[in-house]
């Protein structure tokens, strides 16, 4: 899982709220840092926002590795590897001989990335609501960075699907998300309804093939235009914030299920293929004799792939059963399959 | 053909030397949660026995330090704050015999919230939690009821339950949160009773539905109305016995078949090229393994005996299912 997103658009404040709220439990979805340092680490920055309202400070060069566990119930589903870059990092040349280490470790990581969280800004998505959705923004002016960003996304995809690898999951996070209906002057759902419908002038590569989005907005608190410091305590109102995770899980399932699916039709042929080697071993007035070897290892081979058939079978319906509970979570948020809103 | 004395096919497990020492308990809880007051005045309560069950210490220093323990919290004299770690060797025990060995791991408080750099116990509480066996939280229940910094300590707490319980790696794992100065607070008021457990909810409605998380959400009070003191330990003990037993029904099942292997191959020419070469026969490794299926099975019976009466007495409590 990678984070792409400009300075300040809000990632670490999104990855400390949304740790704060999934380590406490949120429905019987359950995350925990592998490392109780790191525990730590997460709940001291987020009691800072929560008691003191200071907001984390810029990353450094140096990328912060997390690994979590992410549960339901006591039951582990995913171990999630994140890695927290500065915003410069995803913007920054890194053609240069003194170009920094940081921006060659984002894109070999985002091209390894099972899902992508492209973090905008509520208040550039507001603004650029307020001035009418256009699409073909320009690269030079726009503060987002979505250019810059859908750039390494393209790629991601097209290794992906030159691989064969299941598609990639991509979530529009937009923070600070009490600013769309602030600044447009909607309400909060219809400004995600219009972010929703234009949502190819704004990420073109959201509704490409081969690419599934959630377009998901999400907020720490109703802080309004705050500083890039510190923000009001009191005005602390999570929302959304373990949507994007939940969606992230929920389409790993869902390429595991047509996997599982396919694997399953392979399995099928596999033994229908050898159902029939056996009858024509068998076959004439003398088939069996002197084939004793070749029956015994044909049936053999039939027992395990009906038995792996079986497993596969039981790993497909469990997914699904899991798949079931993760959308219920994700009701009214848009969800784009290869470009069409699902 | 001779035969050496490992025939393949059926395991022969033999139960882990760490369950022949017994089961390993860790104590959680924050400072002044009552961790080191209970654990006296449990030992105090239990030494004496309760229904034929009792326990012994393993250092005879631990009982002198418990009982004195517990002398002086019951005139009114509450232990400090644990400064360091501690662990106690303890024997359960039914009708005065020795029936499971558990190590009891109490914690200072503050080494849950201390990094693992900070200091070495930290570290050692963050292993000692990867390899326990059974979970016993104590959560202040007044601190709780009082302010929303005790919820966040709740929230440390249950990062490090579901720590410990993915690397239980689905063995049965008795969980119990021990609610302490239960007399503090109104126990009996609904209200209250939601609210202790709310920070809880997610980790309890997880072990409801899991198969192998025991749980367990317990009143205690050490004041002057001593409440379910033994309710904990017994608690976490009888899915302990339930876990031995289970450990070592595997083990004989495993050398009955081993057995049953060995007897398969028996043949004439086995027994004499056996005898004539000086090593095991299948038939001598069949009979040995007949002979250990039994032994184990020796040590299994009165697991079962004890573990039963000891879900009854729980029962009567209302404390097992």
């Amino acid at each position: 899982m990678t984070m792409l997103g400009v300075s300040g658009s809000g990632k670490t404040t999104f990855l400390h709220g949304m740790y704060a709220t999934l380590s406490s439990g949120i429905n019987g979805y359950y995350l925990y840092a592998t490392d109780p340092d790191v525990d730590l680490d997460l709940a001291e920055a987020w009691e800072e926002l929560s008691l003191e309202g200071t907001l984390p400070k810029p990353n450094a060069e140096v990328p912060t590795p997390y690994e979590f566990v992410f549960k339901y119930g006591v039951m582990s589903l995913v171990e999630i590897d994140c890695v927290d870059f500065r915003g410069g990092a995803g913007t920054g040349r890194g053609d240069k001989p003194d170009a920094p280490a940081d921006i060659a470790q984002l894109r070999s990581r985002v091209e390894a990335s099972d899902s992508i969280f492209l973090v905008l800004d509520g208040q550039y998505v507001a603004n650029w609501i307020r001035n009418g959705h256009p699409g073909n923004l320009n690269r030079a002016g726009e503060r987002m960075g979505i250019a810059h960003f859908a750039r390494d996304i393209n790629l991601t995809v097209e290794a992906r699907r030159l691989k064969d690898e299941p598609t990639l999951s991509l979530v529009v996070l937009v923070t600070k998300s009490d600013l769309l209906a602030r600044i447009t002057g909607l309400s909060s759902r219809e400004a995600l309804a219009t972010v929703a419908e234009h949502l190819r002038n704004l990420v073109p590569v959201a509704m490409d093939e081969g690419v599934t989005t959630l377009l998901c907005p999400v907020q720490i608190g109703d802080f309004g235009e705050a500083s890039s410091q510190s923000v009001d305590p009191g005005q602390v109102n999570p929302k959304n914030l373990h949507s994007p995770i939940i969606f992230a899980l929920l389409h790993y399932l869902s390429e595991g299920i047509s996997r599982h699916e396919q694997e399953i039709k392979r399995l099928d042929q596999q033994i229908d293929a050898q159902d029939e080697h056996l009858a024509s071993l068998r076959s004439g007035l003398f088939g069996g004799f002197f084939k004793g070897d070749q029956v015994r290892g044909t049936r053999a081979q039939i027992m395990a792939d009906k038995e792996l058939r079986r497993f596969t079978q039981e790993q497909v319906e469990e997914n699904r059963r899991r798949a079931a509970l993760l959308s219920r979570e994700l009701r009214d948020i848009p969800l784009f399959r290869n470009g069409e809103l699902q | 053909m001779s035969a050496t004395d490992s025939p393949a096919g059926h395991g022969t497990t033999t139960p882990s030397t760490a369950s022949k020492r017994g089961m390993d308990i860790v104590m959680l809880g924050h400072t002044a949660a009552g961790k080191t007051t209970y654990v006296s005045l449990m030992y105090d309560a239990m030494r004496t026995g309760i229904e034929g069950f009792s326990l012994r210490a393993g250092d005879p220093g631990d009982h002198d330090t418990l009982v004195a323990a517990a002398k002086r919290i019951r005139k009114g004299h509450y232990p400090p704050p644990t400064s360091q770690r501690a662990v106690f060797d303890f024997v359960l025990q039914h009708d005065g015999r020795d029936v499971l060995p558990f190590r009891w791991r109490d914690y200072r408080g503050g080494a849950l919230t201390q990094r693992s750099v900070d200091s070495p116990d930290v570290k050692q509480l963050h292993q000692d939690l990867t390899q326990a066996q059974g979970i016993v939280v104590f959560v202040d229940s007044q601190r709780l009821l009082a302010g929303a910094g005790a919820v966040k300590e709740m929230r440390r707490i249950t990062v490090h339950v579901q720590r410990a319980l993915d690397a239980r790696d689905g063995l049965v794992t008795p969980l119990v949160i021990a609610f302490t100065k239960c007399d503090l607070v109104d126990i009996d008021d609904e209200a209250v009773q939601l609210r202790l457990s709310e920070p809880f909810q997610q980790v309890a409605a997880g072990a409801a539905a899991s198969e192998t998380v025991c749980f367990a959400a317990v009143p205690v009070s050490c004041g002057s109305r001593e409440l379910n003191i033994a309710v904990p330990v017994l608690f976490s003990l009888l899915y302990a016995l339930a876990g031995r037993a289970l450990e070592l029904q595997r083990s004989v099942e495993g050398k009955l078949g081993a057995a049953q292997d060995a007897a398969n191959r028996i043949t004439l020419g086995n027994s004499l090229s056996a005898w004539w070469n000086g090593t095991s026969s299948w038939a001598e490794i069949s009979a040995r393994r007949r002979r250990e299926a039994l032994a184990e099975y020796a040590l299994l019976e009165p697991l079962l005996g004890s573990g039963q009466r000891l879900e009854e007495l729980l029962r009567g409590y209302g404390w097992a299912a």
